[in-house]
């Protein structure tokens, strides 16, 4: 599990981590000795738990004896009173978010050795939320940008000026998935009395992105041990008194692929 | 009368395919509407872990809170 490699990042977060399944606990301690897992795997073994939750997988019949009981997968952030403040399930069980991803989503912080870009008026640090990924694996791609003195750049929308955006370079087996741009300041520029949104305090952007999950993509990436993710950053910085050239400055990142955990215990 | 159209089979043959294979990635169910939503307290428990020591939700919170991970199965 992914989980235990996060843990330190969790709790440093202030947050609890417990895994839920329907197997007896012999399975789960060798499961746990196996991994080397040291957080609480709780047993819900006759499923009442899950189906106090509503998370019964209502697609596998009562009669498959083996995986009924079984919950859709998911992952639930609670605050101390128990409340959901966020979730993700996922729509086929070979897909899921990294808890790394998930974690910088929900604007906490992550212990992961960054790279600085070189790009003008700005100072960019860069990293992938996951150094090793799998078909199906939803990761993340985290970009800090620091405007310089008095600069700033613009916005995702804005006309006039190049706005800010992190395009990535397709290639068969990733895709390339939602962003998320900070909200911007309004920007009152006297000379031309105009409004702009902008960003000119330290800022971060975070783009998702998934490995395949399909066989046709798993096959094609089988023999693959890295894979490498090219990507442009477009943007124009101004001050308060000149503008700059746009600037599109290239970014790669390399991640370890891995096949699908098909690891099962010994028979 | 019926006759035989090559675009119209191959278009309701491809259609199929696509619906066979949709059925075979992702069961009819909207994930987004199963389990407590957001803003919803969820339900407290008490269950053993892998050292077989009851554990109950209040138990497992940290000082921010708890992440759940309900995962189909260790043994499969």
């Amino acid at each position: 599990m992914e989980l235990q490699g996060r843990l330190k990042d969790i709790q440093r977060n202030g947050l609890g981590l417990v895994a839920i399944s329907y197997d007896p606990v012999p399975v789960l301690a060798d499961f746990a000795r196996r991994r080397s897992i040291t957080f609480p795997l709780l047993s819900d073994q006759g499923s009442n738990t899950i189906k106090a939750y509503g998370l019964l997988n209502a697609t596998v019949a009562p009669t498959n004896t083996m995986q009924y009981g079984i919950p859709y997968p998911g992952t639930f952030f609670v605050d101390r009173d128990a409340r959901v403040t966020s979730r993700v399930f996922e729509t086929a069980y070979q897909e899921r978010d990294t808890i790394s991803s998930m974690l910088v989503r929900l604007g906490r912080t992550l212990d992961v050795a960054a790279t600085k870009i070189s790009a003008p008026h700005l100072e960019v640090t860069t990293f992938t939320t996951d150094q090793t990924v799998a078909p199906g694996t939803h990761f993340s791609i985290v970009l800090d940008v620091k405007p310089a003195r008095r600069v700033h750049v613009y916005a995702p929308g804005v006309t006039g000026y190049r706005p800010i955006a992190l395009t990535i370079a397709p290639q068969p087996g990733l895709l390339v998935r939602e962003a998320q741009f900070p909200r911007p300041v309004d920007y009152y520029f006297k000379p031309l009395d105009e409004h702009v949104n902008v960003y000119s305090e330290p800022f971060r952007i975070v783009q998702d992105v998934a490995i395949d999950g399909t066989r046709e993509a798993e096959a094609a990436l089988k023999d693959r041990a890295t894979l490498t993710i090219q990507a442009t950053l477009d943007y124009q910085a101004c001050d308060d008194k000149i503008c700059f050239n746009p600037q599109s400055v290239p970014i790669s990142w390399t991640v370890n692929l891995k096949p699908l955990d098909r690891e099962r215990p010994p028979r | 009368m019926y006759t035989f159209d090559p675009m119209r089979t191959f278009a309701a043959l491809a259609l199929l395919a696509i619906s066979i294979r949709a059925g075979a990635q992702s069961p009819a169910v909207d994930m987004q509407t199963v389990g407590p939503p957001v803003g919803s307290k969820i339900p407290s428990f008490t269950l053993p872990d892998q050292n077989g020591q009851a554990r109950t939700l209040e138990s497992l919170m940290g000082p921010k809170g708890a992440i759940l991970v309900f995962f189909r199965s260790a043994d499969w």
